[in-house]
């Protein structure tokens, strides 16, 4: 009898341990886990910018971003026959930021719109872009007559929210940003 | 003439009424166990359904017959659409598809009442309260803010419509709305039985049966809808991928996760009694993912490249989510420190007086205490609204409570839990029984589960990480790359464990049986993957060996997530499809020898019988062998080369993978809608040796301009075309042209296994239909006698229940 329950003894503390070994494996795991993630979430991503900002801040150079601001007028440049652009975005101060881009420009691009350019910095502050978003006012009205937009204002409806256009690019196969 | 839209606004108006009439009848009726009320109760609830389904044809009948003094209809289409595009209207803005909710929500409604007219009657008026108090604030919500059935009142209404987006022209996109939108509200019904089994303490899992098929046909929408979703994107944006892991895209997706793991986790309570509280969990959850969803979508706080349905409801909607939030977590909170979902059998008596004091005894300030901070959290929460700025668009302050009410999610049940088990631990109960080993059935269902949250936590933070990053450190925008990382490793540990899921016994595996079930599948998965490694197929050896991983700059934690890996994971993922295939397949073979030896069928009507017979096991093996396919396409975007092509006279060629795309001219088409530029390719199978081999098929992209009759569309589109291969599909898009110069710029992708994805899903769907489909509709004759049978005799017949005599009286 008391043989049977020192056993019984044994066996729980035995379990006991057991769980006790699980909890702390588990939480080794999850801490882990977690300062792994929040390390992705610091250093991961594309940093998202104002031109200003991105022209005072130091950014490491394999670091991607996404700047903010208006292409300079005067500034787009384009060889006849290759894919590739250069332009300059400039923010509220006259700081301006060299673009280089190599791939099909989205339709609604022009001088003095508004656009959000992903990529990176080179060593001599030109940002060298994987992709040109150009944000056009009314994408999904599809360039409302100002009659209509103040017939649909006065009828309570709201024209849409600026969207963004992106040029002929992929949101996969960056190995920019992966962790 | 009769003003139908003032009809549908009537309805809309009158729906309310008899939503919160029916809804306070079940109250009170419940309460007084007063039988005539609730009857009239679920009448009403038929009514309501009436209302809605009629309010419906209402809308669509006023887009089919192009009744344009509906501003909606004037908004959302025109004269030149063909009737499926019409249809299709119907939920292309705001006020439709709100619409769209309600009558989905009616329809369920109005099941729910059938299907339970003589089983469940002690809950169902608790059911019938949450259902119709979600429907009341979804007419609201119209009735208030976006009524489909507003005319114009001053203006004159316009001749011809604007218009439904030419992006939004897409077979794809007629289902994939509605599908997500039905499965974001068909998880209502589990929400609701859910609620009613907390209030009404069952710890049986009879609430959980009645609402299987429900959540079951709720993922089933949800999945369908977004692979429509990739289709659309796939076919309509032209960037040659199917998934970017935009907030919209997301918004979908996480209820979908939660989901997949309550359909796993529901088996262990079904098998072993466990799990009580997560199962509560996850359904509230995911019902609270789905408005969350919603929120994202149409409050446009997170910027999407294509939110087409943003407005200004997001206010109601974070309303919505934080009572959602409080009321869920504060009911979950109050059974679990109860005690009434403490482990065991489902018969046990709760008898715990300490818990009891929590809430009756001295202690019982404690729930007044939470009852008033609840209080609280509501008169904090309603000044400010007053921030909503005028463009109705929503600022941080808004943002931070439902970061607050999602940090609850968390938070909440973790505390009630932990405080629960302190309380057995000093009270020396043990919580009967747990989880013995992870190297069981229920092991993997419970990693499963967790690996499933992880992601949703994962995809969660990639979604509205943009502000909180902005808070805490530098604005970051967290894009596909960043995704990928961690949700490429996290699917093919899923994978895995969907391979090892059918092989591992409940309870315990013994060495021995890990063995036996575990050589086969490995080995098979092994020399398949070899195979397909050393065959170079899809240039994998090629791939991985030019790969150039950085070991030494890379932090060893963080090194599954560095994006070289992707030949890697090719090769895994492979393994792990070919693991999950054999098993899967091997599980119908087994079952069927096995019938067949032992009946003495023949071995295709043992196949047909056993899978017939458990639809829902068999169903959800052809679910996984749709995953298999599913993530084939994966891999394949992994796998994928995708060349900038530019083409300076007609009989130029280049080259794609193994393909040779020779240019031969443009073409023009004109229809009332749009004109339509097509640059003409053929394309030609490239031999080993470089030279050309033979023709495949013509491919062509154009670009596409919409003028028609609604000059206010007017834009350019880029159309793809694509050719279907086996082994992975021609793509490409026409990026710009200049006919007069017979030049033309293509994005040219090759996609391998595209095929393999769609066929998988169209598995997958079968699979969910095929779980669902009811077990005795057949006979009806039958089933009338075996209902009768079944109320007179005594044994096994559930105990007749005097809310079902009532309605005898």
């Amino acid at each position: 009898m008391s043989e049977q329950t020192d056993e019984q003894k044994q066996q729980a503390a035995r379990r006991e341990m057991f769980k006790r070994a699980r909890l702390v494996i588990g939480l080794v795991v999850v801490v882990g886990l977690f300062y792994v993630f929040m390390g992705s979430a610091t250093q991961g991503g594309q940093w998202f910018m104002e031109v200003d900002e991105a022209v005072a801040a130091t950014i490491p150079p394999d670091r991607p971003i996404r700047v903010k601001g208006d292409v300079a007028a005067g500034s787009y440049r384009t060889t006849e026959g290759t894919t590739l652009h250069r332009f300059a975005i400039i923010g509220k101060t006259e700081a301006a930021m060299p673009v280089l881009y190599d791939g099909a420009m989205p339709d609604v691009f022009a001088e003095g719109r508004e656009v959000v350019v992903e990529g990176m910095l080179k060593a001599d502050g030109t940002l060298v872009a994987t992709e040109v978003i150009a944000k056009c006012p009314s994408k999904y009205e599809g360039g409302l007559s100002p009659e209509a937009r103040q017939q649909l204002e006065a009828t309570g409806q709201k024209p849409g929210q600026p969207h963004g256009e992106k040029s002929g690019q992929k949101p996969y196969g960056d190995s920019a940003g992966g962790y | 003439m009769i003003d139908t839209n003032a009809i549908g606004s009537f309805l809309l108006h009158a729906g309310i009424v008899v939503a919160v009439f029916a809804a306070l009848a079940s109250i009170v009726g419940k309460r007084r166990e007063d039988g005539r009320l609730l009857i009239a109760g679920e009448r009403a609830g038929y009514a309501l359904t009436g209302m809605i389904v009629c309010a419906s044809f209402l809308l669509a009948n006023a887009f089919i017959t192009h009744d344009y003094a509906n501003k909606y209809v004037a908004r959302y289409s025109d004269n030149n659409m063909p009737w499926y595009y019409l249809i299709s209207a119907f939920w292309g803005g705001q006020a439709g598809s709100l619409m769209f909710w309600s009558l989905v929500l009616g329809v369920c409604t109005g099941i729910v009442i059938y299907q339970n007219r003589e089983k469940n009657r002690d809950i169902l008026p608790t059911v019938l309260t949450v259902l119709l108090g979600m429907q009341a604030f979804f007419l609201m919500l119209m009735v208030i803010e976006a009524n489909p059935f507003e005319r114009f009142l001053i203006n004159e209404p316009p001749i011809n419509g604007r218009g439904l987006e030419p992006l939004l022209q897409n077979p794809a996109m007629t289902f994939h709305p509605p599908s997500i939108l039905s499965g974001y509200v068909w998880f209502t019904v589990p929400f609701a039985f859910a609620v009613a089994a907390l209030i009404h303490k069952r710890r049986d899992d009879a609430w959980i049966k009645t609402t299987r098929g429900y959540a079951v046909i709720s993922w089933g929408l949800l999945s369908v809808g977004n692979l429509f979703g990739g289709m659309w994107a796939y076919q309509e944006l032209g960037w040659g991928g199917f998934w970017g892991w935009d907030p919209v895209e997301n918004a979908s997706f996480m209820p979908w996760i939660v989901a997949t793991a309550y359909l796993h986790s529901v088996m262990i309570q079904e098998r072993r009694g466990l799990l009580r509280t997560w199962n509560f969990f996850l359904v509230l959850f995911t019902f609270f993912l789905t408005i969350f969803g919603t929120f994202l979508t149409r409050s446009g706080l997170i910027d999407s490249v294509h939110t087409f349905a943003q407005s200004d409801v997001g206010v109601y909607f974070v309303v919505l989510l934080v009572g959602l939030t409080i009321f869920s977590l504060m009911l979950l909170a109050w059974r679990v420190l109860d005690g009434s979902l403490r482990g065991g059998r489902d018969d046990q008596t709760v008898d715990d007086p300490q818990a009891k004091a929590l809430f009756t005894g001295p202690g019982k300030w404690k729930g007044w205490t939470i009852a008033f901070l609840c209080s609280i959290a509501a008169i904090v929460f309603w000044p400010m609204m007053a921030f909503v700025r005028a463009d109705g668009s929503l600022p941080m302050d808004l943002f931070v409570v439902v970061l607050l009410s999602l940090f609850a999610w968390i938070v909440g049940p973790a505390l009630a839990v932990a405080v629960r088990w302190r309380m057995d631990a000093k009270a020396g109960l043990t919580d009967g029984g747990g989880v013995d080993s992870l190297a069981s059935r229920e092991g993997v269902f419970l990693l499963n589960n967790l690996l499933l949250l992880g992601l949703v936590g994962v995809v969660m933070f990639g979604t509205i990480g943009e502000k909180i990053s902005a808070f805490l450190w530098q604005e970051t925008k967290y894009t596909a790359p960043w995704f990928n990382a961690w949700m490429v490793p996290g699917g093919l540990a899923l994978l895995f464990l969907m391979g090892v899921g059918p092989l591992i016994p409940w309870r315990k595996m013994t060495r021995k049986s890990f063995v036996r079930n575990f050589l086969a599948p490995t080995l098979v998965a092994t020399v398949a993957t070899a195979i397909i490694y050393f065959g170079d197929v899809y240039h994998l050896k090629t791939h991985i060996a030019n790969t150039d991983i950085p070991y030494g700059e890379v932090p060893l934690g963080r090194l599954p997530l560095v994006a070289e890996l992707t030949g890697v994971y090719a090769l895994l993922g492979f393994w792990g499809v070919f693991f999950v295939l054999y098993t899967m397949v091997w599980e119908f073979v087994r079952g069927a020898s096995v019938r067949a030896r032992s009946t003495g069928e023949g071995w295709v009507t043992a196949l047909t019988k056993l899978v017939t017979k458990q639809k829902r096991r068999y169903g959800g093996y052809l679910t996984h062998i749709g995953f298999a396919g599913l993530f084939l396409g994966f891999i394949g975007t992994g796998l994928k080369t995708e060349q900038d092509l530019t083409f300076n006279a007609i009989g130029e060629s280049h080259v794609l993978e193994d393909k040779e795309l020779e240019f031969t001219g443009f073409e023009m088409i004109e229809n009332r809608e749009y004109s339509e530029w097509f640059a003409k390719f053929k394309v030609y199978q490239r031999n080993d040796d470089g030279s050309r081999g033979e023709f495949i098929a013509e491919l062509w992209p154009s670009r596409r301009n919409y003028h028609g009759a609604n000059v206010k569309m007017s834009r350019v589109t880029s159309e793809k075309d694509e050719i279907f291969l086996w082994k992975g599909n021609v793509y490409a898009t026409l990026i710009a042209m200049k006919p007069r110069f017979n030049q033309a710029e293509i994005m040219a992708h090759y996609n391998p296994m595209i095929l393999h994805m769609w066929i998988g899903g169209a598995i997958l769907l079968f699979g969910v239909i095929f779980a669902v489909w009811p077990e005795q509709a057949k006979y009806p004759v039958f089933a009338a006698a075996r209902r009768r049978r079944r109320k007179s005799s005594p044994a096994g017949a559930p105990a007749p229940q005097p809310l079902a005599r009532a309605r005898l009286d």
